[in-house]
């Protein structure tokens, strides 16, 4: 499947880099402090919390949104994994 | 009358049975010749609560039409992927979920190069014509 997994947060480098470390994420952890990128993909706030709302963007080649979900819940909801398998291999 | 009317509503919730309600009504007032009155306003507060119901069941089935209809209206623009509108009804994030017009201009995702926690910098132009990519933001912190 072609496709690399970005995860983006606003987390403080200091408070993440040792989660990182330890769990050994295959993809890379990307920080976004200033919420320049969540609020570019509207994602920034939307309940409330001054947090990026969990969301998931499958993006292609071409550099278009092909697919997004926005979680519903601040904690919670989240991209079922096996829609974003799916939307993947539709896009291969 | 106003209190005729709370009546009414307490009995509506507090009993599945608008009938069994107003018997109950009529046995609290302890007064045979006030059942009648009690009754005139139950039934036309039954009318309006019923005719909202209808109302309501109405703007649903309305509401469910156009969710509905609209996945079947996209699927056949996106002739190439006849699954993904029907794949994306369960999701219904937040704001939207879905197959966000997938042959359109429209949906150019913004640029960014961010931090990793590699301490290098990825930007999303590095994958432009080799990767799809899967974008996710998450809470951090909590």
């Amino acid at each position: 499947m072609n496709a690399e997994i970005l995860a983006v947060s606003m987390e403080d480098l200091s408070n993440a880099d040792y989660a990182v470390r330890a769990l050994g994420f295959p993809f890379p952890i990307l920080y976004d402090l200033d919420a320049d990128v969540v609020e570019d993909y509207g994602v920034f706030n939307l309940h409330n919390n001054n947090l990026p709302t969990p969301s998931t963007f499958i993006i292609d080649t071409e550099g278009n949104i092909r697919w997004e979900y926005i979680g519903r819940s601040a904690k919670t909801d989240r991209a079922p994994i096996s829609e974003i398998v799916a939307q993947l291999r539709m896009l291969n | 009358m106003v209190e005729k009317y709370r009546i009414g509503l307490t009995q509506l919730k507090a009993s599945p049975s608008p009938l069994g309600g107003r018997v109950r009504v009529g046995v609290k007032s302890h007064a045979s010749n006030i059942v009648p009155n009690c009754l005139i306003p139950n039934r036309k507060h039954l009318v309006r609560f019923w005719a909202a119901v209808a109302l309501a069941l109405a703007v649903l089935a309305l509401a469910a039409c156009g969710s509905a209809a609209q996945p079947t209206d996209e699927a056949p623009v996106a002739t190439v992927e006849p699954a993904t509108a029907p794949a994306a009804t369960p999701g219904s994030g937040y704001g939207s979920t879905g197959a966000a017009a997938p042959e359109t201009q429209d949906n150019i995702a913004p640029k960014f190069t961010l931090p990793s926690a590699a301490g290098d910098f990825v930007s999303l132009d590095s994958f432009a014509g080799d990767r799809n990519v899967v974008l996710v933001f998450y809470r951090g912190f909590w």
